[in-house]
């Protein structure tokens, strides 16, 4: 104290004053630009944010309304399958706080398709996230949450959903857990779908849905009170080659395709190889119209005595005992005497017939499902002439059906497609029957229709051309059997300018008191084929008129039946 | 000398007042900003929701559903052949009533309006001349011509089609300028219907 007083009293008094006045002001100054400096760097960095962020573009960073997978629509613009937001009830097992036995029966009372065992396992599992259960409703998230165990959350995950659920299953294929298309269409498209840059633009598939939904039900309908144990139905456009419908009975539920019986899966349509019978006679015929073996529709051809090929002997099942025209074969389906077209067209021409309708490579689609078809190795004489009535060449309905289109819209084949066509952009195809053979083909499968085995077919006002096929179905042990066919009925409409190939197969029918237990097409696939077509029709802009007809004038008194 | 002393101040008052206002646009700019984004967002949650509804819709609308309604309720079928018509000649025939004698008449009746319009006209052409020289003596001179015109009718039949459209709007013009009272109108008329009468009778 001493000191400092003695140090005061040192210095001069104004001397101090003054130096100490300017240091306070010198350190005010500082703290004052300090204050400034702070305050300019809030204030500019504040100009900044708000003149130069863009604050409205938080909410577009991810546009929820592009689906993380494309949605995939029928021709008309109904959606098949869509990817929606659904709810997926998962656990931290570590974080679970009340006791996990207890919890586990009340999962279980909640969701019963599994075991108490099951949930007492998943909540006691060593890991960091389980499922509980995916694509779960909201009234059961509602009531898990009510639980209120904090170690069950909740999240919102993309799901693919099919909303017509089992409606062209076959066809849409799905996906798997993880959202990748692993059959049909979904596998087919995968890179389409998930595109990014395509995302929000929806994919058109050839299926009508309200055609689908029609040829599902009349063939399901079918399938059941005929107790066969599956069928086929497709629609095929003539004019491009689009698969309008394709039914494979059973169905599943592509929705829940892991639950489904693993035989549903199976799309007879494209997997599934038959011999399809005399269904295949009208190519036959058309190809020695073509080759000129016919020379006539007049020509008449012997159907008197069975054809005798090596231990075989071709016969027919109502043998007409004479010889008849190439209309009549048609319309009494002749075995006999469609062996004898074929043993002259030989070998080499019958094979080459096939392979231009391409009987011999796996159908054309787009679908990864197709089976390779049954083409013989050895085309001795007795394959030859059995070909030319279906049997010994098996091929899927699909190929039968892109047939028939190339008989009927003018003898153009073209590749059987399931992506909308934009008018005038159809497959140019190949040429395979002259615009000759084509009217010549159309005139006699109508005339099956209308006096021969296809009457069942026929839908008024419709003018249904087609044939019928019942093929002996290679029983499990080898050899035919004759109780077990597959039937089928292939047929365009309507003939006077073809537009539509409607084709049904029934595979193995048993038959029921109104089929008087006959299994052949002209009784079980016709009849579906008719209902199909009455119903369709309209929507596909066929007008049924009974008073138009293609002009089968010139055949009519070829075929005896049709003479009275 | 005062408000010389307040200038510094005035001038800080008026710059913070001007500050402030920019601020406070600001802030409004802003809020409106925020305002949009959030109706973008409340925009594009709605659309989430009209699709997962469409969605909704769909699936409890899928055709094999509404085909298990028409198997139950509805019990709609396809239109068949007999339900769908070509042309309007195709819809005539639908049309099977037996055409009486009725049905004629009343297609000639519907042409007879044009028929006694040449009586009309004599008389009309007559009042348009005597109009300014005599509107009041107008319903006296009409009603003789009338009869007369009846008299004159048969043998200007042939020519009686070509006739009334040309006589129309001299009828019009005569009746809107006023020259023929309505009385003289009504009798002109009467007269038409009788002769008409006497038309349809023979």
């Amino acid at each position: 104290m001493a000191t400092l007083a003695a140090q005061i009293e040192r210095t001069a008094p104004w001397d101090e004053d003054r130096s100490g006045l300017t240091l306070v002001y010198h350190r005010l100054m500082l703290v004052l630009l300090l204050f400034v400096g702070v305050t300019a760097v809030i204030v500019l960095r504040l100009g900044y944010l708000q003149l130069f962020t863009d604050r409205s573009g938080a909410a577009s960073l991810a546009n929820p309304l592009i689906p993380p997978r494309a949605d995939i629509v029928d021709r008309n613009g109904i959606p098949l399958a869509r990817t929606i937001d659904a709810w997926a009830i998962g656990v931290h097992p570590s974080g679970i706080i009340g006791d996990r036995a207890e919890l586990a029966a009340r999962l279980h009372a909640l969701m019963p398709d599994r075991s108490i065992d099951h949930y007492r396992a998943l909540l006691s599992a060593d890991s960091n996230y389980l499922y509980i259960a995916r694509r779960a409703l909201p009234e059961l998230v509602a009531a898990v949450n009510a639980i209120g165990e904090p170690g069950i959350v909740f999240n919102r995950e993309p799901e693919r959903l099919y909303p017509q659920t089992a409606l062209a299953g076959h066809i849409l294929g799905w996906t798997d857990m993880d959202g990748h298309g692993v059959a049909g269409m979904e596998r087919v498209l995968e890179a389409r779908l998930t595109e990014p840059g395509m995302r929000g633009q929806p994919v058109a598939l050839s299926i009508d849905s309200r055609v689908q939904a029609a040829m599902e039900s009349e063939l399901s309908a079918a399938v059941a009170s005929l107790s066969a144990e599956g069928g086929t139905g497709i629609v095929l456009d003539v004019a491009t080659g689009e698969v309008v419908a394709m039914a494979s009975a059973p169905t599943f539920n592509p929705n829940a395709a892991g639950r489904s019986d693993p035989s549903a899966l199976y799309n007879r349509a494209t997997m599934g190889v038959y011999e399809l019978g005399s269904t295949f006679k009208p190519i036959t015929v058309a190809a020695a119209l073509e080759a000129g073996v016919i020379t006539s529709p007049a020509q008449l051809w012997d159907a008197g005595s069975p054809v005798a090929v090596g231990r075989f002997r071709i016969s027919d099942d109502h043998p007409l005992g004479r010889r008849i025209t190439v209309p009549e074969l048609l319309v009494h389906s002749s075995n006999i005497a469609t062996a004898r077209i074929a043993d002259q067209m030989g070998a080499e021409r019958m094979q080459a017939a096939f392979r231009a309708v391409g009987f011999d490579e796996p159908a054309h689609i787009e679908l990864s499902e197709r089976a390779r078809t049954l083409w013989p190795r050895d085309w001795g004489r007795a394959t030859v002439l059995t070909s030319g009535f279906g049997h010994g060449v098996a091929v899927t309905p699909l190929h039968l059906a892109s047939a028939y289109a190339a008989l009927v819209n003018g003898g153009i084949w073209r590749p059987a497609t399931l992506m909308r066509v934009e008018p005038g952009r159809a497959a140019p195809g190949r040429r395979v029957y002259s615009e000759q053979t084509s009217l010549r083909m159309r005139q006699m499968l109508r005339m099956i229709v209308q006096y021969g085995t296809g009457r069942r077919g026929d839908a008024p006002g419709f003018r249904v051309g087609g044939k019928t096929g019942t093929a002996e179905k290679v029983a499990s042990g080898g050899g035919y059997s004759r109780r077990v066919n597959v039937s089928t009925f292939a047929a365009a409409f309507p003939m006077d300018r073809p537009r539509y190939v409607v084709l049904v197969m029934m595979d193995a029918p048993r038959g029921n008191e109104e089929t008087h237990y006959l299994t052949t097409a002209a009784w079980t696939a016709a009849p579906v084929v008719s209902r199909v077509i009455s119903r369709v029709g309209p929507l596909l802009g066929v007008i049924p008129d009974s008073n138009r007809d293609i002009d089968t004038s010139d055949m009519v008194p070829l075929v005896a039946a049709a003479r009275h | 000398m005062i408000a010389k002393g307040f200038k510094p101040v005035a001038w800080v008052a008026a710059i913070g007042t001007a500050a402030l206002g920019c601020y406070m646009l600001s802030l409004q700019v802003a809020a409106e900003r925020a305002d949009l984004a959030t109706l973008e967002r409340q925009i594009m949650s709605t659309r989430q929701d009209i699709r997962a509804l469409q969605t909704e819709l769909g699936t409890r609308g899928r055709l094999s559903q509404l085909e298990q309604w028409n198997a139950e309720v509805l019990a709609l079928s396809a239109p068949v052949a007999g339900q769908f018509l070509e042309s309007n000649l195709s819809l005539a025939r639908f049309d099977t009533r037996q055409r009486t004698v009725a049905d004629q008449q009343e297609v000639r009746l519907a042409s007879a309006p044009t028929a006694p319009a040449p009586p009309v006209q004599a008389p009309l052409h007559m009042a348009s001349a005597e109009a300014p020289a005599a509107p009041p003596s107008a319903p006296a001179a009409a009603q003789p011509l009338v009869r007369r015109a009846s008299f004159q009718t048969p043998p200007a039949r042939p020519a009686a089609a070509v006739r009334p459209g040309v006589v129309r709007p001299a009828l019009v013009q005569a009746r809107s300028a006023g020259l023929l009272d309505a009385g003289t109108l009504d009798q002109l008329d009467d007269a038409a219907r009788s002769e008409r009468g006497t038309e349809d009778g023979n």
